[in-house]
């Protein structure tokens, strides 16, 4: 009964909703942003979360730095498909491999609009510049349940990605709006 | 009321004991007799919580990850590994269940989990189990009986436990600084670990060390540990332990291949060769074929 009287309505809310999110994320583009993070891992049946913090720069075109300072000083960078990580100034390059997508995880944050973004995931809002996004690829939901996004609804620049995962686990990244929208240094 | 006492009772008597607090466990460590250092770990800590880094070589490819230790004892463990952004990317569990020890190892980018269960003497061939086998062993009990001196300054250790064949320690002021750990002996260099503890953190009730280096050279994969924060005989989720109620429900796209670009460059382990090289003890069953089984 709830099902025969919510289905109607729900395609036209979710198209409403992925084009709402397209653009925002038009609207912002692809501009430098330096911005601090705060990661935090709730790993199903853990009481306490894993907690990083660190810094985030991002520069056109698909330049990332992921700095995190604690616990442990380590940098990951992606520049395009390629990824080096390591202690700071030791980095080395990671093989695709070993990457587990990070490079495209990361740019993925900054750079426009994603191909496809309404045919590869089911988009619902709950709220000004807040959006969930559903993996239609079964393989990818294997992986992911929901990709929860908080964006500025004036600049479209992110201010929290909650990662659900298929085993329970939840990966949250706030980024602090400080230094949000100033350019990477050089 | 006495109902709640005695429910207070049970709960006091299940409860882990931890050691004395100590200011510094690591100087009255060094007072202690070398058998007390091996074994006091065995009655000081019953759960461990560890959040730790490791550098992964296999082969030619390294791989550094955050990840996630927890220890129940007397024989269950639990590894994760995090990706950049915190996705896990690696999931193990192993449990000792009677003479066998039963092991899950979940990659959600690469498909279906591995399900093994090793007798005594087996280890599994597979890489991405190797390592958290390893741990397992290493953290069984390691005074089943009285360490007996042998050859070369080491002390040969009941190997029984950690399912081996032989497995030897020495040990330094603060505690067991190698551990070398042989599934078959007789058997060629690969059934061999070797392993290194350092940095002690005499903060702790028991100086755990805080940085592991481990060689399993020719199976081809090494790790560097180094770890960040630690907690002795915490509470922990008895579910966190659980090897098939604890396994994801039956996905309808559980098995298939990844098809998004980005989850093609992430599945690119060849998996034949895997179960090539597996013996033909080792029983492996898909996870949704066991879970299937058990609705029935």
């Amino acid at each position: 009964m709830v099902a025969a009287e919510t289905s109607p309505s729900a395609p036209a809310k979710t198209s409403s909703a992925a084009t709402e999110l397209t653009a925002l994320l038009a609207r912002r583009g692809s501009k430098p942003f330096v911005a601090r993070f705060r990661q935090t891992k709730h790993v199903a049946l853990l009481r306490e979360p894993l907690v990083s913090t660190g810094r985030m720069s991002f520069e056109p075109p698909e330049r990332v730095r992921w700095e995190v300072e604690a616990p442990e000083p380590f940098v990951v960078e992606a520049d395009g498909a390629k990824l080096r990580a390591g202690p700071p100034g030791k980095l080395a390059d990671v093989s695709e491999m070993a990457s587990f997508g990070t490079p495209g995880a990361l740019t993925g944050l900054f750079t426009g609009v994603p191909e496809d973004l309404a045919g590869s995931f089911d988009v619902t809002s709950s709220g000004a510049g807040r959006f969930r996004l559903v993996p239609r690829d079964p393989a990818l939901l294997r992986i992911l349940v929901a990709i929860d996004l908080d964006l500025d609804p004036e600049t479209g620049v992110p201010r929290r990605v909650v990662l659900n995962e298929a085993g329970g686990d939840r990966a949250e990244i706030e980024i602090s709006r400080e230094g949000a929208t100033a350019p990477a240094p050089g | 009321m006495l109902a709640a006492c005695a429910a207070l009772i049970a709960c006091a008597a299940r409860a882990p004991q931890p050691p004395a607090p100590s200011r510094s466990s690591c100087a009255a460590f060094e007072s202690a007799p070398p058998a007390e250092r091996i074994c006091r770990e065995d009655g000081g800590i019953e759960t461990l919580q560890a959040r730790f880094r490791a550098d992964v070589t296999i082969g030619d490819e390294s791989r550094s990850s955050e990840g996630v230790l927890l220890v129940r004892r007397p024989g269950a463990l639990r590894v994760k590994l995090f990706g950049i952004g915190g996705m896990t990317v690696h999931d193990a569990l192993w449990v000792a269940e009677g003479s066998s020890v039963r092991g899950v190892v979940r990659r959600p980018f690469d498909g279906e989990p591995l399900v093994l269960e090793l007798r005594p003497g087996e280890r599994p061939t597979e890489p991405e189990a190797g390592l958290s086998f390893a741990l397992w062993a290493l953290w069984r009990e390691r005074c089943a009986r009285t360490p007996r001196a042998g050859a070369d300054g080491w002390l040969d250790l009941d190997p029984a436990s950690a399912h081996a064949a032989v497995r030897q320690v020495r040990v330094g002021a603060t505690g067991v600084e190698a551990e070398r750990v042989v599934w078959q002996e007789g058997a060629p260099a690969s059934e061999v670990i070797r392993v290194h503890y350092a940095v002690r953190d005499c903060s702790l009730a028991l100086p755990l060390p805080t940085s592991i280096e481990m060689v399993a050279s020719p199976q081809g994969w090494r790790a560097s540990v180094r770890i960040l924060e630690q907690k002795l005989n915490l509470e922990l989720d008895e579910n966190l332990f659980v090897t098939s109620e604890g396994a994801p429900p039956p996905h309808p796209g559980r098995g298939k291949a990844a098809t998004s670009p980005l989850l093609r460059s992430l599945s690119a382990r060849p998996r034949a060769s895997r179960a090539e090289s597996s013996p033909p003890s080792l029983r492996r069953r898909k996870l949704a074929r066991r879970a299937r089984g058990r609705a029935k």
